[in-house]
């Protein structure tokens, strides 16, 4: 038989058509996931876990004692190199000078502590204040993705996908809080998690865990018992930027106005 | 040209819409394709990337109460003193893979003045519950360790130090 350069055409579209059609069917029927390699854990529902949970993140500034511990062990949790400038936790020395100045210092994130750079001179007042993710509800970060690499989940935390970032770093210019950055190596964006891999094992967030003073505290608002839901609802609580309408999840206890 | 002769499947407005139907076809199939397996399961992400956080591996263990066990003498003292708020980890580091292997595993062991300073060094700004002292006049050359027992570092004479 003897095709003509049409028919071969035809052929051709018909058949390839065929196939695409026929790899997607399966596909759909027998999902890449569902293979016995890949089944070394056994993906939750995640829909379920989501429903139990609503975390809160509460940070105490009276007692940050700016020892920088929260973020070495954030850099060393996550993967971060301590070298890097960049840091998904941070920890800021303010000083409201007598002159009404305030003047705002974060070296090295505070991994190092403050010692070479004691506040000195007149001064009204002095504090640490640490700094992550907010989490928002209503997140400015995860919209302007356009990829839609970045999300919230159902217990609302924002997580990056790192298969899927391009590293255009438009969501580190939409966060209003400076949260967000380029990692050094991976070369995607990133951002605290609240330690998602902890928490929704039970731990708790790595700086959470090694604050020496409980400057640092994390909860579940629907958890029976929850420590962090009696201080909310005992003691009066700001959120940074409110103006914004983030609606942020980090809570700080007697935050001073000057601290934007 | 389209006169009744012609078969329907020749007709000019049936090959318009074969035309239609496959364009139609291959964006189906095209955008399946693109498609990671779980998008959308939850929402508009890739659902598999909430296993893929949620399963990466911790460095910091659950808590102090990890190291009872094997340091017994070490938390017994820590227990005891003004240092218990502080979890063992925050001073040795991450430590949740050396139980399993504490010979090759081994965790930090910090050492120097500028350790002890980073809590507890004067500075305005730090919270006053956490005891200051001026680093480059107290007691200024030895490591504080020699007069201070990190896990209870109550002075000689107040409960420490042994
Ligand atoms: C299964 C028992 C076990 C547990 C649990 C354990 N350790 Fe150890 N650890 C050891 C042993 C054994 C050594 C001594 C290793 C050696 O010298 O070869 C050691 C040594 C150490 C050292 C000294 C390392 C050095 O280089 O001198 C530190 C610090 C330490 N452990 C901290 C911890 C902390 C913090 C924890 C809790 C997170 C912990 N350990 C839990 C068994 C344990
Ligand atoms: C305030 C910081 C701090 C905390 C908290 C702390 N350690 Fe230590 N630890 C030290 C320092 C500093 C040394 C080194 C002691 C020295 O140089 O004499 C040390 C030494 C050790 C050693 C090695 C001792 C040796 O002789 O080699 C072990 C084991 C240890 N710590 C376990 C623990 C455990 C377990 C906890 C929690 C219960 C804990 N540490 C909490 C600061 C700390
Ligand atoms: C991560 C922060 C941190 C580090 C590092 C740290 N401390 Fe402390 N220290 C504290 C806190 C918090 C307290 C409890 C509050 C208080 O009593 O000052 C404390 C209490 C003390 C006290 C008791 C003070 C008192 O009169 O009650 C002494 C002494 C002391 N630390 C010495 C040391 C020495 C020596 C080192 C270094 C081996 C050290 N600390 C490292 C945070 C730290
Ligand atoms: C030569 C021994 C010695 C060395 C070294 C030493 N200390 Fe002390 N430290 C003492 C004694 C004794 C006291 C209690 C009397 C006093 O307040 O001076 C004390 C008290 C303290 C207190 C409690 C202060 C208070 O007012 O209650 C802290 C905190 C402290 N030391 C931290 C440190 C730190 C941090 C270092 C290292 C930079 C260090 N010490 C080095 C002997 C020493």
């Amino acid at each position: 038989m003897r095709l003509s350069r049409r028919d071969f055409l035809v052929k051709g579209v018909q058949l390839a058509a065929g196939g695409l059609v026929a790899t997607t069917v399966v596909g759909k029927v027998w999902p890449a996931g569902t293979t016995l390699a890949q089944g070394k854990e056994a993906p939750r529902d995640w829909t379920r876990v989501w429903e139990e949970h609503e975390w809160a993140f509460v940070v105490d500034t009276r007692r940050c004692i700016g020892c920088g511990r929260c973020v070495v062990a954030c850099k060393k949790e996550n993967g971060v190199p301590l070298e890097a400038e960049v840091t998904r936790t941070w920890v800021e020395q303010y000083a409201v000078m007598a002159d009404g100045r305030t003047e705002v210092i974060s070296p090295h994130g505070g991994q190092d502590g403050f010692a070479e750079t004691k506040v000195t001179g007149e001064m009204s007042k002095a504090f640490f204040v640490p700094k992550l993710c907010n989490q928002c509800e209503k997140p400015p970060c995860v919209k302007v993705c356009p990829v839609a690499a970045t999300y919230q989940t159902g217990d609302g935390v924002v997580l990056v996908d790192r298969e899927r970032c391009i590293g255009c770093r438009y969501c580190i210019q939409a966060c209003p809080y400076g949260a967000r950055f380029l990692h050094p190596e991976l070369h995607v964006a990133d951002k605290c998690t609240w330690c998602y891999h902890r928490i929704t094992k039970g731990l708790l967030p790595a700086c959470v865990q090694t604050c020496p003073t409980g400057a640092r505290q994390f909860g579940d608002l629907k958890a029976p018992d929850s420590a962090v839901k009696k201080i909310l609802e005992e003691q009066p609580s700001n959120v940074l930027k409110p103006a914004m309408g983030t609606e942020p999840q980090v809570y700080y206890l007697a935050l001073d106005r000057v601290v934007i | 040209m389209s006169g009744p002769h012609l078969k329907f499947y020749h007709q000019p407005w049936f090959r318009a819409f074969l035309l239609v139907v496959a364009i139609v076809i291959v964006f189906f199939v095209a955008r399946d394709l693109a498609t990671p397996a779980s998008f959308g399961q939850y929402g508009y992400y890739r659902g598999q990337n909430v296993n893929d956080w949620a399963t990466r591996e911790v460095a910091f263990s659950g808590g102090s109460t990890t190291c009872q066990a094997c340091h017994q003498d070490k938390h017994e003292a820590w227990a005891a003193g003004p240092h218990a708020g502080i979890n063992c980890e925050s001073c040795h580091g991450p430590a949740a893979a050396h139980p399993a292997n504490p010979g090759q595993v081994r965790p930090e062991v910090p050492a120097g003045r500028e350790f002890c300073a980073l809590c507890h060094d004067i500075n305005v700004a730090r919270a006053k519950a956490v005891q200051q002292v001026d680093v480059a006049q107290h007691n200024p050359g030895p490591d504080c360790t020699t007069c201070h027992n990190p896990h209870r570092p109550l002075p000689v004479g107040m409960g420490g130090k042994q």
